[in-house]
């Protein structure tokens, strides 16, 4: 069962509801499992436990809680969240191949970050300090100045692209990239970073004729 | 011998405990020390921007602490001196995220293979303040000129010595010379009146801070500046040797100077 929270609403009012409704069913969801998704509204880590409190108090189990952060596994879930510490076999996601594209409708500033199975495209800029880790590729609808790290399970065919490409650190699948230490000059046009020969290359999105570059 | 863990704290916000730690970094690193500079700002990091270093951060030190990555995979080498490392702090978590316990089990491992870690401590008297001088061998209290950094600064030395951190020492910073001259500033002799503890340096305002802390160069790489040469002095002092406190006026002589500053001058 797919438990979507809505956006504008109160939180305290959000947990009313929630226990409201499950509580109205009697014991019909019992033993059912659940996966929270909380759309891109921010959570705190309290407000989550809250939440899954709620639910498992109604005999329900979590399964996992879907938000801005990205997925995350609740108790008893088999898997860690593929991490950059570790290194994973080669492999394409099937979150990728479905297309499972996680979009974010914001800036994300410095200490904020996503991390998502799929792709992500973000509808904003991302700043310094800031930090996007997606399974497959990042599309930045604006500056991206922070740190990115497409395919992070290992997929090397992933690609960062934003409007204005300048990242403090780039990473795709096992290579990183950084930014040079002196102040270079970036074109004001979209890029695309992918690994090409075992390095990751930055190259203009769109080729002289105007026509997309990949 | 083992190394020994310096705490930099003010308890104020802004008076320049980031920059002095990059640029006694930077000075002991010169004087051909093994340093290691810890952020322990979790959450506000800013020491890895002011050394040119932010570009090169993969893991961090709540990665360290959780057991995520090993201290040599998180440590980065400075770009400028080899035997000069910083241990950058977590944007994205909070205070807590290090505990005080697992502060003195990391110092205890860079102990074993440096001769100075200096510690950047955040702003605050709450928790950050508690997990950064978690096994720290001594303080070393950032203050400016003002009323209130100075009333800050006391605060920290009382906590300090209720943590079993006694004796601190001090570095006044951001003294503007004309306002010296002219009496305006409040003056040396009085903040040590106040805190009553060691003085460690006397650093003047110089623009060049700014210029170089937006360029992740620390001034004390910049030979002609006032800044650079009270923050070598402080290094040299820091190391045990006897350096007289500068001149900050040129051509007056240091001691006119550092009467005026004291206010003996009649």
């Amino acid at each position: 069962m797919l438990i979507v929270i809505p956006k504008r609403r109160e939180f305290e009012d959000i947990k009313r509801r929630l226990d409201e409704k499950l509580g109205g069913t009697g014991r019909f969801f019992d033993g059912g499992r659940v996966i929270i998704d909380l759309g891109d509204r921010w959570a705190s880590e309290k407000m989550i436990s809250e939440l899954i409190d709620i639910v498992e108090r109604r005999g329900l189990t979590v399964l996992k809680v879907v938000g801005p952060f990205g997925v995350r596994l609740v108790g008893g879930a088999d898997t860690d969240l593929p991490s950059q510490s570790q290194s994973c076999e080669p492999v394409a996601s099937p979150a990728i191949a479905a297309g499972n594209t996680l979009l974010v409708k914001r800036t994300l500033r410095s200490g904020q970050g996503i991390n998502h199975p799929g792709n992500v495209v973000v509808l904003g800029d991302v700043n310094p300090g800031a930090e996007v880790i997606a399974g497959g590729d990042i599309i930045v609808m604006g500056t991206l100045r922070g740190v990115a790290h497409a395919g992070v399970t290992g997929n090397e065919g992933a690609i960062v692209v934003a409007l204005r490409l300048l990242p403090t650190q780039l990473r795709v699948a096992n290579v990183i990239a950084r930014a040079p230490d002196e102040r270079s000059k970036s074109p004001n046009t979209p890029e695309v970073a992918r690994i090409r020969d075992g390095m990751i290359v930055i190259e203009s999105y769109l080729t002289p004729g105007g026509k997309v570059g990949f | 011998m083992e190394g020994r863990a310096l705490v930099i704290t003010s308890g104020k916000g802004g008076v320049g405990k980031t920059t002095t730690v990059a640029n006694l970094g930077i000075g002991l690193a010169m004087l051909g020390r093994q340093v290691v500079m810890v952020d322990a700002d979790i959450g506000l990091r800013n020491l890895d921007i002011v050394m040119g270093l932010e570009n090169r951060i993969v893991y961090d030190i709540v990665n360290v602490t959780e057991g995520k990555c090993k201290i040599r995979q998180a440590l980065i080498r400075d770009k400028r001196f080899d035997n000069l490392f910083l241990l950058p702090a977590a944007q994205s978590r909070d205070k807590d995220a290090v505990t005080p316990d697992q502060m003195k089990a990391l110092l205890t491992e860079l102990k074993k293979e440096f001769d100075y870690i200096l510690i950047d401590c955040p702003a605050g008297i709450e928790g950050g303040f508690k997990n950064a001088i978690a096994g720290a061998d001594k303080a070393i209290i950032v203050t400016t000129p003002e009323v209130s950094a100075v009333r800050d600064a006391d605060r920290i030395v009382g906590l300090l010595e209720a943590s079993d951190l006694p004796d601190p020492r001090l570095i006044v910073n951001r003294v503007k010379i004309d306002m010296v001259r002219r009496g305006d500033m409040l003056d040396i002799r009085d903040i040590l009146d106040i805190l009553s503890i060691e003085l460690l340096g006397i650093v003047p305002e110089d623009e060049n801070i700014i210029v170089s802390t937006n360029r992740g160069e620390p001034v004390i790489l910049d030979d002609g500046s006032r800044a650079s040469q009270a923050f070598r002095n402080i290094t040299r002092r820091l190391e045990g040797e006897e350096v007289p406190f500068m001149s900050l006026e040129p051509g007056n002589g240091f001691i006119a100077f550092i009467k005026r500053l004291m206010g003996l001058a009649r």
